[in-house]
């Protein structure tokens, strides 16, 4: 393809947007609709994820360390822990006159029961073992539990089923309604887009009778459906960044137990997907849709 | 170049709009297609330019083979003829200029080419000055000479006209005439007219070829078609 072909097909694609205005706006809208019911759904989703993942963190497995090992020796056992399952992401020693102080800290006003205590610490040297995949918790229990110098290992495995099953509950949803959705998305916008060529049907009709081979009959028309969704992905980017701004996160602010995703740090991921939709659908709808149109 | 051997077309209705057609027109020579409407006129010039296929026969159009032509190959043969239609079919959000200019584009002509080709065959036509109007700017006689200097542009070897002048009043239709009769006399361009209409056809002393039913009835040449029992 010459260079002066290109530059033909892109004049062409601009200057029928312009002359068909009423289609390409509501080209654009289309578009711009289908990309915001998307996007505010995923903002939700991933609002929701980084609420799952927030709770995750904080469940944590503790292993307590034989009474028989001094603090040096239970200092020592971190590698041992570490190497008893891939999963382990993080290994804190957490020694038993710091485990007194935060239980100190977490009875406050009636921490004076503690009182004396300091001299003969009841508590036990402990672990605190973070782990990739909450689901294999048990697992990673049992392997800690059979490490020289543990003597007992507490995990909330119940607690971590719970979240395990919330997320795979919220990915399958999730997955459902964007799939939905783009069926939606797709069939409007083929719909649109096949409203739009049945109105220029003669015009792509007397292009054929001329010689035009098919590829120059649907380059114009594929990068105006491109220039076209790349325009409603914009538009459905400045709607995204006002409606969860002002309405979604003002809604779900009320029921979040965490501070909110910003949408400043979604931005780029939401332009390149939005874009990249948009860009598809626009392209590809519309030349997947002029394919019966090309039957002269 | 055009040769047609016992060519037929049944249509998957039923409808027998071809049967047994022979035709050789060659390279130059100036042919009217006469016949009623439902003649079998339309699928004749369906078949030359590869919108429908025939049912039986063979046929050779240019340098193309009709029975053995490939989906990629019918662009070229539309390149090679020149159609002109009784409703012009410009594009009406296009200029004069780029309704022409855009069967080159079509060809992969380079731009530079392009203009000096379009203003010398609009030139040729008699629209030179009307090159930016838009086609709902201009009468229907000038419509149908942008069409003919669409079909002139990339050069064909044969100007196929579908009535050409069945949209316009008997004045303008003279001219429509001379002018596909100037085309052939200067370029040699092989021209086929297809018309219903009498007395155009006996005003000039041409061959004649009439049809009716799907047959070739008579191919008289210097034939008049008041003469035939059409």
């Amino acid at each position: 393809m010459k260079w002066y072909n290109i530059s033909y097909f892109i004049r062409e694609a601009v200057s029928s947007i312009g002359k068909h205005r009423v289609m390409s706006l509501a080209a654009i809208g289309v578009i711009a609709a289908c990309l915001l019911i998307m996007g505010s759904f995923m903002m939700v989703a991933v609002n929701v994820e980084s609420m799952l993942q927030e709770i995750e963190s904080q469940n944590e497995i503790l292993a307590y360390v034989n009474d028989t090992m001094d603090d040096e020796e239970a200092a020592g056992l971190g590698d041992s822990i570490r190497a008893a399952s891939k999963e382990i992401t993080e290994v804190t020693y957490i020694s038993k006159a710091e485990a007194l102080e935060t239980f100190r800290e977490e009875l406050g006003d009636d921490s004076d029961l503690l009182d004396g205590l300091e001299g003969d610490n009841p508590l036990r040297n402990r672990y605190c073992v973070k782990i990739k995949d909450l689901s294999k918790t048990q697992e990673v229990a049992e392997a800690i539990e059979s490490v020289d110098g543990i003597a007992d290992v507490s995990a909330r495995s119940d607690v971590s089923d719970k979240i395990v099953q919330i997320r795979h509950l919220a990915t399958l949803t999730c997955i459902i309604i964007v799939l939905v959705l783009l069926c939606v998305a797709l069939f409007i916008i083929s719909n649109t887009v096949n409203l739009a060529l049945f109105n220029r049907r003669e015009e792509i009709a007397i292009m054929k009778m001329i010689g035009a081979n098919n590829s120059f009959v649907r380059s114009p028309f594929m990068i105006e459906g491109l220039i076209l969704g790349i325009i409603g992905a914009l538009l459905a980017l400045v709607l995204q960044w006002i409606l969860y701004t002002y309405i979604i996160k003002t809604t779900l602010a009320d029921f979040a137990l965490f501070e909110l995703i910003s949408f400043r740090s979604m931005f780029w991921y939401l332009l390149g997907l939005f874009v990249g939709m948009g860009a598809l659908v626009g392209g590809i709808g519309s030349g997947f849709t002029i394919r019966k149109f090309l039957k002269v | 170049m055009l040769r047609l051997l016992d060519v037929s077309k049944v249509y998957e209705n039923g409808t027998q709009a071809l049967a047994g057609i022979n035709l050789r027109i060659d390279d130059g020579e100036f042919v009217f297609l006469v016949g009623s409407s439902a003649s079998g006129k339309s699928t004749l010039l369906k078949i030359l330019t590869s919108e429908v296929e025939m049912t039986s026969g063979r046929g050779m159009v240019n340098s193309f083979n009709l029975n053995r032509i490939k989906a990629r190959d019918i662009p070229k043969l539309r390149r090679s003829l020149g159609v002109v239609f009784q409703d012009f079919r410009l594009i009406d959000k296009k200029t004069i200029f780029e309704n022409v200019a855009f069967a080159m584009r079509a060809v992969g002509t380079p731009p530079r080419k392009i203009k000096k080709r379009v203003e010398y065959v609009l030139g040729l036509v008699g629209l030179k000055e009307k090159a930016d109007h838009y086609p709902t700017q201009i009468s229907g006689g000038e419509k149908q000479r942008v069409a003919i200097a669409r079909a002139l542009v990339n050069n064909p070897s044969m100007i196929i006209a579908d009535e050409p002048t069945g949209n316009l009043d008997p004045r303008m239709s003279l001219d429509i005439m001379k002018l596909l009769v100037k085309i052939n006399e200067q370029a040699g361009t092989t021209v086929l007219v297809v018309t219903h209409e009498h007395e155009l056809v006996d005003k000039f002393e041409k061959r004649v070829v009439a049809i009716r039913d799907g047959r070739i009835v008579s191919d008289r040449t210097g034939g008049y078609y008041q003469n035939e029992v059409v």
